[in-house]
C-alpha cells in the first residue's frame, strides 16, 4: 500500500479506523494527486491526440472490465439470493441480466483486440443493462433500523472530513501570522469527541456515539465561526487593496473610453458627463474607510460600484453598447494580467525560471493594446479576435503558475518529510 | 535554481488540455474543476473550484444540488470568505480573488430506488466523483472519461455535461453491519430479560453473535445476531400468550367454582400450577398447552355433571397430570408454607424512591407496599392477596429485582420477598 493511503479495513464497509490528521491530510493530498492526473489524461475524452492517450485508455479499458466483473457477481448473488429465499426471478429481470452478460462478453473481446474506446463504450453499456436487471427485480433488502445505525458510522466519516477541511483552513491563517491557538484546541476538542463517537461506534452504544458527533459538530461550529473572524483582519487588507485596485482600473477605464468615445463623436457635454461619472466613482472609492464603515457595508457598496462602472458609456446614441463591452473586456483582462504578474514575480522570488511565462503575459499585453487600437478604429471585429487571443494566453499562463506553485508545494513538503526524518535520526 | 523538467512540462501540457477553459458566458468566473465524494449515506462533499472576475467585489456561483451544509469558501491563500445563499445561486465576497474554493456537504443530488443508489448531476467542467467503498456500479452515463478503483472504491472522471452513475451498496457481512445487529439483538434480549422472560436460547445465540464477531467473522455475527432477536421477539410473544391464558384459565375456574364438578376443578387447578410451574423456568410452549388445557377442560364441563362424568374427567386429567411431569411432583412438595425468617424489617422509603422513579408500574408500588407493610412476603402471599398468577408474580419479581428494590431469595421451598435496603437511606 502507499504511503498515506488509508486501506478499508478487511470486511469493513467504511474506513473507519482512527487516523491522525496528518494522515488524513496525506489522505487529501493523494486525493487531489488523483483529481489531477484523472483530470489530466481526460485530455483524450475532449478528442485531443497526444503519445500517451492508449496508455490511460487501455487502463481506463482494463478498469471498466474489472469493475464488470465485480458488478456481474453482485447482481448475479442479488439474482440467486431471490430463487434461494423461494422467489422467482421476472422474466425481463432475467432477459436483462442476459443482454448485459452478452454486453460484457463483447466489451471483453474489444479489449482483448486492442480496442479500447469501444472496449469502453460496451463496458458502460453493460454495466446500465446490470442496472435495468437489477431495477426490474424490485427488490429492497434495506432494513431501516440497521440504515439508521449504520448511518452514524458515515456521519462520523463526513464530520471527520469537515473536520480535516477546518484544519486546512486554519494551518492556512497561520502561515499568515494569525494566532490559531483558540481554533486548534476547539479542533483537537472536536477530534476527541469524533474519537468517543468511534469508540462507541465500535462498542455498539448508538446513543452514546450520537451524544459525541453532536459535541464534534458543535466544536466544529464554534472553531468555523472562530475561523470567519480570525479572517476577517486579513479580509480588511484583502479589501483595502481590492479599492486601491479598483480606483487604479477605473482611472484607466475612464481614459480608455475617453479616447475610444473622442473617435466616435461623442458630444462635450456627454463626454464630460462620463468623466463626472468617473470621478464620482473614484471620489466614492477613497471616501470608503474600512476602519470606520461597516464591513459589510463596504462590500455592498464596492459590489454597486463596480456594477456601475460597466454601465459608464453605454446607452450613448453614437457608440454600440457591445463596444463599451469589449472596452470593459480589455479592463478586466488587464486586471488579470496585473494579477499574473505579482504571483509571476512571487515564483521568481522562490527561484523558478519564469521566462517562458513572462513572454506569453507580454505577448497578450500587446493583444489587448492592440484590440484598444482596434478599437479606437471603429474595427470592433478585430478587436474581439484580439481580445479572445489575449484571453485563451492568460488561461494558459493560469495553468502554468497553478503548476509550478504546486510542484513548490510537493517541494515544499519533501523537504520538511526530510528535515523531520533527519530530526528523528538525529535525536535517536 | 529551479526550472520546470521536462516531464512536469509534460503533466502541464496535459493539465492545460484539461484545464483550459474558456470562461462561460455570462458567469462572473471560470470553472475549474469539480470533484463530488459520495458517502454511504447518499450525502455528497463537493469541492468546486473556480476563477472569479478580479474586477468584481463579490461573484455569484451556480452550486450543484439544493441544500449546502458546511459551506466554506475560501481565497488561493487560504481565507474565508463570506458568501450569501440565493434561490439558485451563492454569492461569494470574492474581493478580487484570484482562486475561489467552495465546499459543501449536499443530499440532493443522490435517490435512492430499491437497493440501486443513483448520482445525477450537470457538471460545468470534466468532474472527478468518487462513489462508497465497496459499492458496486450499474450504471455509468455517458462513458467515463477515466476510472481507477482504489481501495475498494471507483474514482471515475466524467465529462462536463449531464452524467448519472448508480450502484448498489450492500451492507451485509460488513464489521459495522453485524455490530449494528449485534446492538439490535441485545436490546430485544435485554427487553425480554426486563419484562421477567428467561431467553436461554436468544442469550446463546447472541454469545455465538459476539464471538462470531470478535473472530472477525461478521457473516456469521450477523446470522447469530438475526437469530437472537427473532429468538428474543418470539419468545416474549410467547410467554405473553402463556401468562394470558393462564390468566385466562384461573379466572375462568373462579367462575365455575360450584358450579361443575369439584373433581374437573381440581384437576384444572393442577393443570394451572403445572402451567406456571413450567412459565417459571421458561418452558413457554409448555406452559400454554397446560393452561390451554386446563381452560378446554373447564369450558367442556357440564355444569350438571354426575359422580360418572366427574369421575371420566378425573382419569383425563390424570393423562394431562402424568404429561406434566416433574412440575407437578415438585409443586406438591410446596404445599406448607415455611417459617417466615426472622431478620428485622429493612426500613426504606417508598414515597422517596416512587417520587425519583415515576416510570414504575402502579401494581409493583402496591406489590412493594405490601411486602413493607409485612415485613417481607412469600411469592405464595403475594399472589393470594392481589390474585395474580405466580408466572406474574415472577415477572414482577424480576422488574422490582432489576430495579434494585427486591430482593429475592429461598426459605424451605418458597420463595420470599424483601425489600432491598437502599443506599442514602436509614
Amino acid at each position: 500500500m502507499k504511503p498515506g493511503f488509508h486501506r478499508v479495513p478487511p470486511g469493513s464497509y467504511y474506513p473507519l479506523k482512527r487516523m491522525s490528521s496528518a494522515v488524513m491530510k496525506m489522505n487529501r493530498k493523494a486525493l487531489s494527486l488523483i483529481v489531477m492526473t484523472l483530470l489530466a489524461t481526460s485530455a483524450t475524452g475532449l478528442g485531443l491526440v497526444y503519445a500517451q492517450a492508449a496508455e490511460p485508455r487501455s487502463r481506463a479499458a482494463e478498469t471498466l472490465l474489472s469493475v464488470l466483473e465485480n458488478t456481474n457477481g453482485r447482481v448475479s448473488a442479488l439474482f440467486d439470493s431471490v430463487t434461494a429465499g423461494g422467489g422467482q426471478v421476472p422474466q425481463e429481470a432475467q432477459e436483462q441480466l442476459q443482454v448485459a452478460v452478452t454486453l460484457r462478453a463483447q466489451a471483453q473481446a474489444h479489449f482483448e483486440a486492442g480496442e479500447y474506446e469501444e472496449c469502453i463504450k460496451k463496458s458502460t453499456e453493460a454495466l446500465n443493462a446490470y442496472g435495468k436487471a437489477v431495477a426490474k427485480l424490485h427488490r429492497d433488502d434495506d432494513d431501516d433500523e440497521a440504515e439508521e445505525q449504520l448511518g452514524l458510522f458515515t456521519a462520523v466519516e463526513r464530520a471527520r472530513a469537515y473536520l480535516d477541511r477546518l484544519r486546512s483552513a486554519a494551518t492556512d491563517l497561520e502561515s499568515q501570522g494569525i494566532d490559531i491557538s483558540e481554533v486548534e484546541s476547539l479542533l483537537d476538542q472536536a477530534e476527541a469527541a469524533l474519537d468517543g463517537a468511534e469508540d462507541a461506534l465500535n462498542q455498539g452504544d448508538f446513543d452514546a456515539a450520537e451524544d459525541h458527533l453532536g459535541e464534534a459538530r458543535s466544536l466544529m461550529g464554534q472553531a468555523t465561526r472562530e475561523l470567519r473572524s480570525l479572517s476577517n483582519t486579513k479580509r480588511r487588507e484583502k479589501a483595502e487593496r481590492f479599492i486601491n485596485q479598483t480606483m487604479i482600473r477605473i482611472q484607466q477605464l475612464e481614459e480608455k473610453m475617453l479616447r475610444v468615445l473622442s473617435r466616435y463623436g461623442v458630444s462635450e457635454e456627454d463626454t464630460q458627463s462620463i468623466i463626472a461619472e468617473f470621478r464620482a466613482m473614484t471620489a466614492a472609492l477613497e471616501g470608503m474607510d474600512l476602519d470606520r464603515d461597516d464591513f459589510e457595508g463596504v462590500v455592498g457598496r464596492l459590489r454597486h460600484l463596480v456594477k456601475e462602472s460597466h454601465e459608464i458609456g453605454r446607452g450613448r446614441d453614437e457608440v454600440e453598447n457591445e463596444t463599451v463591452e469589449r472596452i470593459s473586456d480589455v479592463s478586466r483582462l488587464e486586471a488579470m494580467l496585473n494579477r499574473y504578474r505579482g504571483r509571476l514575480r512571487e515564483l521568481e522570488q522562490l527561484g523558478y525560471g519564469t521566462g517562458n511565462m513572462t513572454g506569453v503575459l507580454a505577448e497578450a499585453e500587446g493583444l489587448l493594446s492592440e484590440a484598444m487600437v482596434k478599437l479606437e478604429e471603429g474595427d470592433r471585429e478585430a478587436a474581439e479576435g484580439l481580445i479572445d487571443q489575449a484571453n485563451e494566453m492568460l488561461d494558459d499562463i493560469d495553468d502554468m503558475i497553478d503548476d509550478a506553485e504546486d510542484e513548490d508545494d510537493d517541494e515544499r513538503s519533501r523537504s520538511n518529510d526530510i528535515s523531520r526524518s533527519d530530526g528523528r535520526s538525529g535525536s535517536s | 535554481m529551479h526550472s520546470i523538467t521536462h516531464s512536469k512540462a509534460v503533466m502541464l501540457l496535459l493539465a492545460l488540455a484539461a484545464f483550459s477553459l474558456t470562461p462561460i458566458h455570462g458567469l462572473d468566473y471560470t470553472p475549474a474543476t469539480l470533484t463530488l465524494e459520495v458517502f454511504a449515506d447518499g450525502t455528497v462533499d463537493v469541492e468546486y473550484t473556480f476563477e472569479p472576475d478580479p474586477t468584481l467585489a463579490t461573484v455569484n456561483v451556480t452550486l450543484m444540488g439544493e441544500d449546502y451544509m458546511n459551506l466554506l469558501a475560501a481565497d488561493q491563500d487560504g481565507l474565508l470568505l463570506d458568501w450569501a445563499i440565493h434561490p439558485g445561486f451563492v454569492e461569494v465576497d470574492s474581493l478580487g480573488s484570484d482562486e475561489i474554493k467552495v465546499s459543501y456537504s449536499t443530499q440532493s443530488l443522490t435517490n435512492k430506488t430499491g437497493s440501486t443508489w443513483s448520482v445525477a448531476v450537470d457538471a460545468p467542467v470534466n468532474h472527478v466523483l468518487a462513489i462508497p467503498a465497496g459499492a458496486v456500479l450499474v450504471e455509468l452515463a455517458p462513458p467515463p472519461i477515466d476510472i481507477i478503483v482504489m481501495d475498494n472504491r471507483a474514482i471515475i472522471t466524467m465529462p462536463a455535461g449531464p452524467s448519472r452513475v448508480s450502484y448498489i451498496l450492500g451492507s451485509t457481512g460488513t464489521r459495522e453491519h453485524a455490530l449494528v445487529l449485534l446492538s439490535v439483538a441485545k436490546d430485544a434480549v435485554d427487553e425480554a430479560k426486563l419484562g421477567g422472560v428467561i431467553v436461554d436460547d436468544a442469550e446463546a445465540a447472541l454469545a455465538q453473535a459476539r464471538g462470531a464477531y470478535d473472530a472477525g467473522l461478521y457473516t456469521q455475527s450477523e446470522q447469530y445476531s438475526t437469530e437472537a432477536s427473532r429468538l428474543a421477539q418470539e419468545t416474549m410473544v410467547l410467554a405473553g400468550e402463556a401468562d394470558d391464558a393462564i390468566r385466562e384459565a384461573r379466572t375462568l375456574m373462579q367462575s365455575k367454582q360450584g358450579k361443575i364438578s369439584q373433581g374437573t376443578i381440581e384437576v384444572a387447578s393442577g393443570l394451572i400450577d403445572a402451567a406456571e410451574d413450567a412459565y417459571m423456568v421458561g418452558e413457554y410452549a409448555e406452559s400454554l398447552t397446560q393452561a390451554e388445557q386446563a381452560q378446554t377442560m373447564l369450558l367442556e364441563a357440564k355444569e350438571t355433571g354426575g359422580i360418572d362424568q366427574t369421575l371420566i374427567i378425573a382419569g383425563a386429567a390424570l393423562v394431562a397430570l402424568v404429561t406434566a411431569g416433574v412440575f407437578m411432583l415438585r409443586r406438591r412438595g410446596q404445599a406448607r408454607e415455611p417459617e417466615r425468617p426472622e431478620e428485622p424489617p429493612v426500613n426504606v422509603d417508598l414515597d422517596t424512591i416512587f417520587r425519583d422513579r415515576p416510570h414504575l408500574r402502579t401494581d409493583d408500588k402496591a406489590v412493594l407496599r405490601f411486602i413493607q407493610g409485612k415485613g417481607g412476603a412469600f411469592i405464595t402471599e403475594v399472589r393470594d392477596h392481589f390474585n395474580i398468577p405466580k408466572s406474574s408474580a415472577w415477572r414482577m419479581a424480576r422488574r422490582l429485582e432489576e430495579e434494585g428494590l427486591l430482593m429475592v431469595s429461598t426459605v424451605g421451598r418458597e420463595t420470599y420477598f424483601q425489600l432491598k435496603k437502599q443506599g442514602g437511606q436509614p
